[in-house]
């Protein structure tokens, strides 16, 4: 009996416990130090750089001493995305690099995205440099929304593209290159890195703007390309018409209804010969790059998917030819966005954008935000982070954006 | 299925326990003196059930009921419809045992809810998801409860009891979740005679408790609805369509030891008790993912007593209960397995960080209840008066970071009962509350966010309000005659009426129709 009382005492005293909360988790110290652009040899001016973590929509942003580093005191460990960015003139780029072909400056910008910051240690941000462009995706529309009948349109997709610069650009001859769509990236960023050292971007199609189309985009001017020139504000009351489009990506199928006085966008290379539209994945991912080169395009390498000897084809385009790029990735129910699903080098788009919903069919289209207004000209953010450059809506309309 | 099935049983119950009748008729002040009388089987322990004045006797109820709440936190309904048959029994099992029984169905249709998909109660688990559209619900449950004790002419007696509840929470809206519960404790339990007057009592417990949303499914194809996975207070993710491949499960293990201590003599009857559990509730989502887990004590401390006079039985109840409750907040990482020899991929989460204790709920809650009954010759109450005081106070914390939200009150009430006309078939029952807050705080990170505003601060504004409540009820006992004899049927209509001084107000009306056998 007395070790029975004595068995009652030990279970009761275990099941006791006031909550100790000694070691509940506390706020962390965290350094981001920059680490410039490795193709930048002379010592850069790391300091007075603003440094952003940012999660759920909130930012934490600190300037860097003279060192390079930002330090973040007293934050709540979790996956952040830190990124920097600063504009270099013309002068200061020639030198740091001796490259004389730049008119409109550069900027530089760092991205490390999903980073874990759980403890207090120093984070390394390494940079990269790229030139302020003249030409620049301002939209993707690769979305689905109802129509009057309760039916899934499938066909109101377009890219728009913005001229930001100053003066007119002749788009004849640019390509529109549309990155690979698999759930699983045919080549993950530490494929290409093994395979290609981080030189070529994976194509499913490419399309191009004639030669001969001597179309001048003024500046601030747009180019609307699109897979179906009507009206679809007929058939969905929140649609766009795009009887105007500038170019149009014929269906030769002939589902699509085409604008005969549209004119045709030339198909280069498609992985899907019955796709010769611009297969825009609604919801993602839908990456999209334009491009300039004198080569032939169908040229270039076209491997099979990393470690298969068979099955679809991809363009390895060289990124050395691409003007701007979009990476736009799935949202994903379970976990958001997957950031190993990132199949865009960060050379041409450091992080990614995304639409919120999962399955692309609320007509959410993406474009870039407006950085500022000079002379009544909007200019588009463009940080080389799509991250931060784009932002979501179902009520922007085509070839206008925020003031 | 399953209702038909328990239904069935019911009625079986409700057949048998009618043909038993001639030998256990008993009446509603005769039910009340009995429960009255009662302190053991306030507790959890079942081997005490011969201790009280056990009677052969037991009460089947069907009852409707109709609420109607203005004044209610934003996750409760506005409107109820409610179905409950409830039936109970103390029986003798031959020379050495004795049980007691109860089961409990009940149908209930909620409207206008939003924010909470689950039944996991209040101020506990953090982590539970809900559509800010609102909608109505199907609640459906069945509650069993089995003790058995022996009657053994020894100074130890032993007993058990065994709970089972299941639950089914549907919402007839798009998204559309549909929740079920399995909840079963078994108690085992013993009560030793120091001698003629005084017992001691242990009894220990082991509680399940599981909550699974298996899906959440939509009829219309074509929405932008937002769904909110909570980690605490207003700090959570809001998703459009984010319900889409969601599953989640709650799995609480509690465990838990209770001691009693009785006392007896001619003319009092106490029962002090004190009992602690501890529970730990995994949270589980689809490929195993685990947003976090919660773990809870509990501390309660109980006094019954109850002094027997030629006329009166006086009750004196005090009650005192602590809980403290704490969640740990996981990050996890998706991570994909690709098998090149049989191309499946396979999938699984990894823990990237653990956020020990960010959530935090104290609550704690005393209680008093004085009752004076007023008995006849027959042993059977005919009239009662009494009050009671209530105080509590509960406070939820998130760190990292803070968010703070505290409320205590006060209340109190005051009853009182009597049975009129011949054989005190009619009786008139009231009572008047009032609940009185003392304390309020809400400090929150960030009171910008949708929930925020739409549950958290709404929720302030109800807890921070003063109320007071009336209700009445008038019960007829009458018999029927089946198979030659007089079977004790009840009708009861009640009526309760809450106003808040912010000028809200809460109805309830329900009718009942019951049988003691």
């Amino acid at each position: 009996m007395k070790n029975f009382y004595l068995y009652i005492c030990v279970i009761c005293t275990n099941l006791i416990s006031c909550v100790n909360y000694n070691d509940s988790t506390s706020a962390i110290n965290v350094s981001v130090r920059l680490v410039q652009p490795s193709n930048i040899t002379n010592q850069m001016d790391l300091s007075g750089k603003n440094v952003s973590l940012s999660v759920n929509g909130s930012t934490i942003t600190q300037l860097t001493d003279q060192n390079g580093v930002a330090t973040f005191n007293n934050i709540v460990p979790d996956v952040y995305n830190i990124a920097t960015t600063w504009k270099i003139t013309n002068d200061e780029y020639r030198n740091y690099t001796g490259d004389n072909v730049v008119i409109s400056g550069a900027q530089i910008t760092g991205t490390l995205s999903q980073q874990n910051v759980f403890n207090n240690n120093e984070i390394s941000l390494p940079t990269n440099i790229s030139i302020d462009r003249d030409l620049v995706i301002g939209k993707i529309n690769a979305s689905t929304l109802r129509d009057n009948n309760n039916r899934n349109l499938q066909t109101a997709k377009y890219i728009e593209l913005y001229n930001q610069s100053e003066k007119e650009v002749d788009v004849s001859g640019l390509y529109i290159g549309l990155v690979e769509s698999n759930n699983n990236p045919a080549y993950s960023l530490a494929n290409l890195n093994s395979q290609y050292a981080d030189s070529v971007v994976m194509l499913k199609q490419v399309f191009r703007i004639p030669t001969t189309a001597n179309f001048r985009v003024a500046p601030g001017a747009t180019v609307l390309i699109v897979n179906s020139a009507i009206n679809h504000n007929a058939n969905a009351s929140n649609a766009d018409d795009l009887s105007k489009a500038d170019f149009e990506a014929k269906d030769a199928s002939g589902r699509i209804s085409n604008n005969a006085d549209v004119p045709a966008l030339e198909l280069i290379y498609t992985t899907n010969a019955s796709l010769t539209n611009m297969n825009l994945v609604q919801g993602g991912p839908c990456g999209v790059v334009i491009f300039r080169t004198d080569a032939d395009v169908n040229s270039f390498g076209k491997p099979y998917a990393f470690g298969r000897t068979s099955g679809i084809q991809y363009l390895a385009l060289p990124i050395r030819y691409v003007i701007d790029g979009v990476e736009y990735l799935k949202n994903n129910s379970r976990n958001g966005v997957d950031i190993s699903s990132k199949r865009v080098l960060p050379a041409i788009d450091a992080s990614y954008t995304n639409v919120t919903t999962t399955n692309g069919n609320t007509g959410e289209i993406v474009y870039r935000k407006t950085a500022s207004t000079q002379n009544g000209r909007i200019i588009l953010q463009d940080t080389n982070n799509s991250s931060d450059d784009f932002k979501v809506s179902t009520t922007i309309k085509i070839r206008n954006y925020d003031n | 299925m399953t209702t038909k099935y328990f239904l069935s049983i019911i009625s079986l119950c409700f057949v048998a326990s009618v043909a038993r009748a001639q030998q256990t008729t008993n009446k509603d002040g005769a039910y009340r003196y009995n429960d009255a009388q009662q302190v053991w089987q306030n507790s959890n322990n079942a081997a005490a059930l011969t201790l009280d004045s056990i009677t052969n006797r037991g009460v089947a109820v069907v009852s409707g009921s109709y609420n109607r709440n203005e004044f209610k936190r934003t996750q409760e309904p506005a409107r109820t419809n409610n179905l409950e048959i409830f039936t109970e029994k103390y029986q003798t099992i031959g020379k050495y045992l004795v049980g007691y029984g109860s089961f409990t169905f009940g149908m209930q249709h909620h409207r206008d809810r939003t924010f909470k998909d689950v039944i996991l109660p209040y101020n506990a688990n953090p982590f539970i998801v809900g559509s800010d559209a609102i909608g109505k619900y199907d609640l459906q449950t069945i509650d069993l409860k089995a003790k058995l004790a022996t009657k053994l002419n020894a100074k130890v007696n032993y007993g058990l009891t065994i709970d089972y509840n299941i639950a089914d929470f549907s919402r007839l809206k798009d998204p559309r979740s549909r929740s079920s519960v399995l909840n079963y404790a078994i108690t085992p339990a013993l009560v030793f005679a120091i001698n003629k007057h005084s017992n001691i009592g242990l009894s220990g417990y082991y509680n399940r408790r599981k909550e699974k949303i298996a899906n959440v499914s939509t009829v219309n194809s074509n929405t932008s609805l937002m769904y909110y996975n909570l980690t605490g207070l207003e700090h959570g993710t809001a998703t459009i369509n984010g319900f889409n491949a969601f599953s989640r499960e709650w799995v609480m293990h509690r465990f838990g030891a209770n001691a009693q201590y009785n006392n007896n003599s001619q003319r009092t009857k106490s029962l002090n008790a004190i009992g602690i559990s501890r529970g730990n509730e995994a949270v589980l989502g689809i490929y195993k993912f685990e947003p976090g887990r919660y773990v809870e004590y509990n501390y309660n401390a109980m006094s019954q007593n109850r002094f027997i006079a030629q006329h009166f039985i006086h009750q004196l109840n005090a009650e005192v209960n602590y809980r403290e409750g704490y969640a740990d907040e996981y990050r996890q990482q998706l991570n994909q397995e690709n098998d090149a020899q049989t191309g499946t991929t396979s999938y699984f989460y990894t823990n990237s960080f653990t956020y020990k204790k960010r959530y935090r709920v104290k609550d704690f809650n005393a209680n008093i209840h004085y009752r004076l009954n007023g008995t006849n010759n027959n042993n059977e109450i005919i009239y009662y008066v009494g009050a009671k005081a209530n105080y509590n106070n509960w406070q939820t914390k998130y760190t990292l970071p803070s968010s703070l939200q505290q409320n205590a009150h006060i209340g109190a009430s005051v009853e009182g009962g009597a049975s009129f006309l011949k054989n005190n078939c009619l009786w008139i029952e009231a009572f008047v509350g009032a609940i009185y807050n003392v304390k309020k705080q809400l400090s929150l990170n960030d009171a910008t966010t949708t929930y925020a505003r739409e549950v958290i601060a709404k929720d302030q504004t109800f807890f921070a309000t003063n109320a007071f409540s009336l209700g009445a009820s008038a019960k007829y006992n009458f018999n029927i005659k089946i198979k030659k004899q007089q079977m004790p049927f009840f009708a009861k209509l009640a009526t309760q009426y809450t106003h808040a001084n912010s000028h809200l107000h809460n109805n309830n009306i329900s009718l009942t129709l019951g049988l003691y056998y």
